[in-house]
């Protein structure tokens, strides 16, 4: 298909066992299409087989079964030297004996091209991952950054189909880590290159990735672009590896579009996205800390002093006209179709910076943890731990998990 | 103590044990120069005349020629069986690699007296092959390996596992690879393993007596003259010229062993 840049059809990698530890299967049946021009990422924690997986793109290990095609072509037992791909290496792997031009060079004297063709290549290369001028240093002259960019220049000037990046930022600092996101990000939409990005980084896969692969212990979890893997996480190890999440686990009482769950003497509801579920059934509840919203217990003036709601905001949800002081809160939030209140009270705070963040237990065990944005002092949402709260959110904000 | 005494006190071990090593190599240089047929103070006088004997003394350079032969042959091919052990250790993983490891080390703790008598048992009685030069040679590949393969093996392993699986991503081949990569990165630690070898093997001594037919190698044959007390100035001028050039040799193989170790990355 040549719509795939590189595919993978029931690979599965098996590494023998030594004297003392077991046969372990790195890889298990994976169906993998990564299209042309994609910035795609596999994302998992160590272990999970994606470093494996991309060493057979790359042609490092070959599969035990299943078939990997490059560009439409099988690449069974093709050597690495001859595959159209290129890496970039977590350590970098320059050639320390080499200068950077040489180090950037080699593929291009592999293959016995021209002193001045390698010479000009070579300038736009380094000129692509702004190193101009670095020619002639030695690689232990650089920095750790510097260094990552000469691999990439290497890789990039052989203008391969697909270029492999195994986790390449990993050894960055923070700061830079995140400055070379972007750099990448662009160069990749720039050259219009089919990226393939190894990372367990998940911040990482999605902010650079058009599709994310989650792999756990050499399973395909969800391949899917990053906001379907955000937003709709198909089971509890991607809603859990990927952001926060709070869980909770219940009986089905009701299912439908719209999945009602029973957890303790509450009830709370999410999207069941298809799945089949029985009444009684276990599921989990999946919703993130910044989905739920946090509300004081009272009555509804204390929505204007302690969350600072205008009259004429309180009026429009009241159906034109302002409430008697003397009404809940909670008639307040009934009003939304499908939503769930949960009364609970403020167990710990935690202050982020940028959010602040509230546990609060709605019931013996179960605790929800609630994601407020720093709006800072004159739009300030700020609760203290003790204080008694309504937790909300509307069924859409979660989802039921059977696995 | 403080530091600056255990400094003093380190100084003073580190001279008594250079004089306790290197005084008799000291005696020998004076007596090479001394004119007289025996080895005792008082000294007699300056002369050169032990050294312009070794000029003429026809089988004494037939020895050494042949001590060069073996020594240069047995070097190549102990750094070449070393190397590719190294290579092996340090980059691949299969089955029986620390029963390999250990094997190969093994010449490195067997006195070479009983290597030598285990060879020339080898030799005579299992395969009945005639003793010469080529098994002295042959010996001489036995003991060198392990220093080779250690030295190369440290090399390797100050840089990273993967220079030739980057290599062989830009296009080369394995083969390729070692030839553009690895090799020229282990150039210093091969030359310094290849010095080191030479050095063996043109002092062996124990091994190579058993093991040898009737061409001598210049130990054997220098050990041999000590019969005759007129030869020994002669032989203490061949001896300090040997031991001279050895240190000057194992100078520069340790020179060359640390070149290029340990690249340094700035810090970010």
């Amino acid at each position: 298909m040549l719509e795939f840049a590189v595919e993978l059809r029931d690979v599965t990698k098996v590494f023998p066992g030594t004297r003392g530890a077991p046969e372990v299967m790195a890889v298990d049946h994976v169906d993998l299409g990564i299209k042309r021009g994609e910035f795609f990422t596999i994302l998992g924690p160590s272990g999970c087989g994606k470093t494996t997986s991309l060493r057979m793109i790359a042609g490092f290990e070959m599969p035990t079964s299943g078939e990997i095609f490059i560009s439409g072509k099988s690449m069974h037992k093709v050597s690495p030297n001859r595959r159209p791909v290129n890496t970039v290496f977590q350590n970098y792997a320059l050639f320390p004996h080499l200068t950077v031009a040489k180090n950037v060079a080699f593929g291009l004297r592999v293959k016995r091209t021209p002193q001045q063709d390698m010479d000009r290549r070579t300038t736009t290369a380094l000129q692509l991952v702004q190193l101009p001028g670095m020619e002639n240093r030695r690689p232990s002259q650089l920095s750790g950054g510097q260094q990552q960019r000469v691999a990439l220049a290497r890789a990039l000037i052989n203008e391969p189909d697909v270029l492999l990046l195994d986790e390449p930022l990993g050894a960055l600092d923070l700061k830079l880590r995140k400055a070379m996101q972007l750099e990448l990000k662009h160069l990749q939409v720039q050259l219009g290159i089919t990226f393939i990005y190894v990372t367990h980084d998940q911040e990482e896969a999605l902010t650079m990735s058009d599709r994310i692969a989650v792999m756990s212990h050499g399973v395909l979890q969800q391949v899917d672009t990053p906001r379907e893997i955000y937003e709709r996480p198909t089971n509890r190890f991607v809603a859990d590896f990927i952001g926060e999440t709070n869980f909770m686990t219940g009986a089905v009482t009701e299912a439908g579009e719209v999945t009602r769950v029973t957890i303790g003497k509450n009830w709370v509801l999410g999207m069941t996205d298809g799945r089949s579920l029985s009444p009684d059934q276990q599921v989990t509840v999946a919703i993130r800390p910044e989905k739920i919203s946090i509300y004081p217990q009272g009555t509804v003036d204390v929505l204007q002093t302690e969350i600072g709601l205008k009259p004429a905001e309180l009026a429009q949800i009241f159906g034109g006209q302002l409430p008697q002081s003397k009404v809940d809160v909670r008639e307040y939030l009934k009003i939304e179709q499908k939503n769930v209140i949960l009364e609970g009270w403020i167990e710990e705070t935690i202050y982020i910076g940028t959010d602040i963040r509230y546990r609060v237990t709605v019931d013996e065990g179960v605790s929800v943890v609630v994601r407020i944005q720093n709006f800072g002092e004159r739009y300030d949402t700020t609760f203290h731990t003790g204080d008694k709260v309504y937790v909300h959110w509307p069924a859409e904000n979660a989802q039921i998990l059977t696995d | 103590m403080r530091g600056r005494d255990w400094l003093g006190l380190g100084s003073l071990y580190y001279l008594l044990l250079a004089g306790f090593l290197y005084l008799p190599i000291l005696l020998l240089l004076i007596f090479s120069f001394n004119d007289s047929e025996s080895l005792r103070f008082p000294l007699d006088g300056f002369t050169l005349r032990w050294y312009e004997t070794l000029l003429d003394a026809g089988e004494l350079l037939d020895s050494a020629k042949n001590s060069l032969i073996v020594g240069l042959a047995s070097s190549l091919a102990a750094t070449v069986l070393g190397t590719m052990a190294a290579i092996a250790i340090m980059r691949f993983d299969f089955p029986g690699k620390g029963a390999f490891l250990a094997v190969s080390a093994l010449p490195l703790v067997i006195p070479s007296v009983v290597i030598g008598v285990a060879l020339l048992i080898l030799f005579r009685q299992l395969i009945d092959l005639e003793l010469s030069l080529w098994t002295v040679g042959l010996g001489h590949v036995v003991i060198n390996i392990p220093v080779v393969m250690l030295i190369v093996a440290a090399r390797l392993a100050g840089f990273p596992d993967n220079l030739e699986e980057a290599a062989m991503d830009l296009g080369t081949s394995y083969w390729a690879a070692q030839w553009r990569v690895t090799l020229p990165m282990s150039l210093p630690a091969l030359i310094s393993a290849f010095l080191t070898a030479f050095t063996t093997s043109f002092d062996e001594y124990a091994m190579s007596v058993f093991i040898i037919g009737t061409d001598a190698t210049l130990p054997v044959y220098m050990y041999s003259q000590l019969r005759f007390p007129r030869r020994l100035p002669v032989i203490v001028a061949l001896g300090a010229i040997i031991m001279i050039s050895s240190i000057v040799i194992i100078i520069l193989a340790e020179r060359l062993r640390r070149v290029g170790q340990v690249p340094v990355t700035i810090e970010e």
